[in-house]
């Protein structure tokens, strides 16, 4: 892979520098030294710009991020366009637990309290650095050592959420995480890190939620990794509405033990530049996972969803299904991987990929890959692109419904049953309203 | 049906059984590769100065992908690097003068095709097909040219048409593969020795099957042969090409590429019947098949079908594909691949749609059994004025045993919102409840097995001219013996 400029490596190292002497008293000495290797090793792997032969960058090119001077942000007083943003966001503490971060730091005014349940901690990583759960286990599972996105959060991280679920429990109100990115006078970039792990049987729901105060030009950098013991289960329902100059790159690295289930939704309805990543690990025999996501861009949005899940025990099932809809000049890629390891027996997996597109000028992109070294298993994937549906259009037409309204009847169709596999109510209407919101801007 | 399998079986071993020599005494150059060789197999061809030039810019064109150390690493297989300085870049049987009639063949090699089963005498041959037999670097024969000149098609090989057409070669070479276009087509257009040239005129429609049979016999040889089909408006051709190689213990090179061009209105049917030896059953030999082949559909209406049955070569590397320019036309690839042993394969196709209403198909089967590993990689690309393209995939694949493995790359890129694209594929072993409907009614294991194989593959087996057909039907059940349980 090959270098960026190196004066622009040189920034990123004094910035480091930089933060380490100001930030890093009262941290303990295995995240200083954590934060070190990575820095290196982001030096080291540099951001991944080549343009041929860069199959995991294939169809997004990240020169932009590559060459632009992110400044990092330091913690404001909290400013009222934050509140005004949330209650606009209909996000309510009543409904949710929350934990919000402005640009990376944890706002405790604006968060929820913390909960009564003995062994359970929802809060800010940075008041959890010395706790054993994170020390054990921040950064085994995302991956430092080849992903220069990732080493870059681990080296820059400021904050970012810690839950930790302790065995046989249900958490009941869905923790909401949120991140908002507020407004700068230059190019900021934060580095989100969340850390979830459920215990034994135990569940809970968690949205995490990637917005911004203005429509301003930043980078949103988060990595989450979450760790799912022994019959627990987990919704994680993803949703990203940065402003539309916005870069994000999103990771999440998910490890599934025994007959535990894992859901994940992920909407994109922001940004400028997309890229998320989410790998799960199936490692336990019987766990299962759906993964659903939509995507629905306009403009000069790109949005990339790589989805890898890595099937190393036997009788594990996975199902994966993206839907997108694209205007405008927008370009969207999909590549889902699905890996079935040898003496993976009995594994059961589907992978769908489907593609709208409303604008001559839009481009879908979609590699849905298997690689399967076991021979009793059952996979199969599908893909599809095209426009809307002639005839359904007409059967709607002949029925007196003006050609607008058919039309949008239809998309909503499209992407309906994505958004009905939340089984958030509270967040199931915000994301109907979102999308609501993003088509009709669309569709005008 | 079942007597017929056990009368086959009985015949032939599960072995390989192409893997014999013929002991002709040939002519080559010393090993390795230099411009001096380039040179010297352009001066034994006594080859117009076009060509030549053409071949020494390929050449350094290569050196500096070797120098910059592109070799391709992509693609799904793993193979130590090849010594390009250790292998022989052309093998000729030694012949005293021009050959007037199928007499002055060295009877050796006669025997050795008639052997596999290719008369090259027509009398005695099957109606309607006319063969091109290659032997290592040179061709040695070619049938039925009279009967086809009648109708003004050129069928001959390549280095005659280039003695006799050569404006026609130098109209049409590279320009459907450029030596620009990957590293193994500069190695081919640098060394290429022969290969098959057919041209069909206006309005004709090709009155018989045109066939090329390649026999790799030579020890450390890598074959690269080149051909060129070209259809002009409204004219037809079926054209098929069969492959076999001794059985040897070192790995050889077979890179050749294929260009396809058809006009306005033109159909061309390219099947393939691969069988190039695929090494021991502990992976020892074989023969890597590193091939690149594309039709470019130029007219409208135009049509071009690529079939291929891939059930030999200890590595399968290649990507038939078409480029829809003409409006309304048609790219279809129907393929079966078959790996076992430790035969490795990477194939798939590329359909790239330019012009309006292009339609392609894919059907691709793939089976997997021993330690195999058979992957599935296609692109379907949809560039902005390809108004109302249409595309089905489908790729399926069979796993026989739990060592082998099947994996599937598709790639679906779309630039025009008036497309549709569907792709689908699945991956199972062979159905338990199928067999046990077959035992219970008296079929054998091995029987049921082949049974469902066969009507796995029969969707592609039905594209293949007649009596290949039978040929691929046969060579599957014969790679897959003793695969159950």
């Amino acid at each position: 892979m090959t270098q960026i400029s190196c004066s622009s490596n040189d920034s990123y190292r004094s910035r480091f520098e930089n933060l380490i002497s100001k930030s890093s008293q009262g941290q303990p000495n295995w995240l200083k030294s954590l934060r070190e290797q990575s820095m290196n090793r982001f030096e080291t792997l540099g951001f991944p710009t080549e343009r041929k032969g860069n199959e995991e960058w294939k169809y997004t090119d990240i020169k932009n991020i590559a060459t632009s001077d992110f400044l990092v942000p330091y913690e404001t007083t909290l400013p009222s366009s934050a509140k005004k943003r949330l209650r606009q966001q209909g996000f309510d503490k009543q409904d949710f637990h929350q934990l919000v971060f402005l640009d990376g730091f944890y706002s405790a005014e604006l968060s929820s309290e913390a909960l009564q349940i003995k062994g359970c901690i929802i809060g800010p990583l940075s008041q959890a650095w010395r706790s054993h759960a994170v020390s054990s286990s921040l950064g085994t599972l995302a991956n430092s050592e080849d992903h220069a996105f990732t080493a870059l959060n681990t080296a820059f991280t400021r904050d970012g959420a810690f839950i930790h679920i302790p065995a046989n429990t249900k958490i009941e109100k869905p923790i909401n995480i949120i991140f908002l990115t507020l407004e700068w006078q230059d190019k900021i970039a934060t580095h989100p890190r969340t850390l979830v792990n459920v215990g034994k049987n135990s569940s809970a729901i968690i949205v995490e939620t990637h917005c911004s105060t203005e429509e301003t030009k930043y980078l949103s950098n988060a990595v989450s990794e979450i760790f799912l013991e022994d019959g627990s289960h987990l919704d994680h329902y993803r949703l990203q509405i940065h402003s539309k100059d916005a870069y994000h790159i999103g990771t999440t690295q998910v490890r599934l033990n025994q007959t535990s289930k894992f859901k994940s939704v992920s909407a994109d309805l922001g940004g400028k530049l997309i890229r998320n990543n989410l790998n799960i690990d199936v490692a336990g025999e019987n766990a299962s996972c759906i993964l659903n996501g939509l995507y629905i861009t306009n403009g000069t949005q790109h949005v990339d969803n790589h989805v890898t899940i890595d099937h190393s025990q036997p009788y594990t099932n996975s199902r994966e299904h993206f839907k997108g809809i694209l205007g405008d000049k927008s370009k969207t890629a999909f590549q889902g991987s699905i890996i079935i390891r040898a003496n993976s027996q009995k594994v059961d997996s589907h992978q769908e990929n489907k593609n709208l597109l409303l604008s001559s000028d839009a481009e879908a992109n979609t590699k849905p890959a298997f690689w399967i070294y076991a021979d009793d298993v059952k996979c199969g994937h599908g893909a599809s692109s095209g426009e809307l549906d002639k005839d359904a259009l007409f059967y709607l037409l002949s029925r007196g419904i003006p050609e607008k309204e058919a039309q949008s009847m239809l998309i909503k169709g499209f992407i309906t049953e994505i958004i009905e596999s939340v089984d958030c109510h509270t967040y199931k209407s915000h994301l109907e309203d979102l999308v609501k919101d993003k088509l009709s801007k669309m569709c005008e | 049906m079942t007597t017929t399998n056990k009368d086959l079986k009985a015949v032939a071993s599960k072995e390989y059984k192409y893997g014999w020599t013929t002991d002709v005494e040939s002519e080559t150059p010393e090993k390795g590769l230099n411009e001096d060789i380039v040179r010297w197999i352009s001066e034994k061809k006594n080859e117009p100065a076009f060509l030549l030039n053409w071949r020494l810019k390929a050449f350094s064109y290569w050196k500096k992908l070797v120098s910059e150390d592109k070799t391709p690493k992509w693609a799904n297989v793993k193979f130590p690097e090849i010594d390009y300085q250790n292998l022989y870049y052309y093998s000729a049987p030694k012949s005293k003068k021009q050959l007037d009639s199928l007499d002055q063949v060295d009877p050796e090699i006669l025997a050795a095709y008639e052997k596999l089963g290719i008369p090259l005498e027509e009398q005695k041959h099957l109606a309607g097909v006319a063969v091109d037999a290659i032997f290592d670097s040179v061709s040695i024969t070619t049938t039925f040219k009279k009967e086809l000149s009648k109708h003004g098609i050129i069928f001959c090989s390549f280095s005659e048409a280039v003695q006799d057409h050569p404006e026609l070669i130098k109209k049409y070479l590279g320009s459907v593969v450029p030596y620009t276009d990957n590293f193994f087509a500069a190695l081919n257009a640098a060394v290429f020795s022969d290969g098959s040239f057919c041209f069909i005129p206006k309005g004709i429609r090709c009155p018989l099957e045109l066939t090329t049979y390649f026999r790799i016999n030579a020890a450390e040889t890598g074959q690269f042969e080149r051909t060129l089909i070209v259809a002009e408006d409204n004219s037809y051709v079926s054209y098929l090409e069969g492959c076999s190689a001794p059985m040897r213990d070192e790995n050889q090179l077979h890179a050749a590429v294929v260009e396809l061009v058809a006009m306005e209105n033109a159909e061309i049917k390219y099947s393939t019947i691969q069988n190039w030896y695929p090494g021991d059953e502990k992976g020892k030999g074989g023969i890597y098949n590193f091939v690149t082949k594309r039709g470019i559909c130029r007219g409208n209406n135009s049509k071009i079908s690529w079939t291929q049955v891939e059930t030999g070569s200890a590595i399968t590397w290649k990507y038939p594909s078409v480029m829809l320019i003409g409006d309304d036309s048609v790219g279809e690839f129907y393929s079966v691949a078959l790996t076992k042993g430790y035969q490795q394969a990477d194939t798939g196709t590329k359909m790239i749609h330019l012009g309006r209403n292009t339609r392609s198909k894919i059907i691709s089967k793939g089976i997997s059994a021993g330690h195999g590993q058979n992957t599935y990689r296609g692109l379907v690309r949809v560039m902005p004025k390809a108004y109302k393209a249409r595309n089905f995939t489908q790729c399926d694949s069979l796993l026989i045993g739990d060592k082998c493995g099947a994996h599937t790359a598709p790639y679906v890129e779309v630039r025009n919102n008036t497309a549709q694209l569907e792709h689908e594929a699945y991956t199972s072993k062979v159905d338990e409840e199928a067999m046990f409907y077959c035992n219970q009614r008296g079929i054998s294991n091995e029987d049921a097995q082949s049974l469902i194989i066969n009507g796995f593959c029969k969707e592609v087996f039905q594209k293949l001219p007649f009596e290949f057909a039978v040929e691929a039907n046969r060579l599957i059940e014969l790679n897959l013996e003793g695969t159950v349980g």
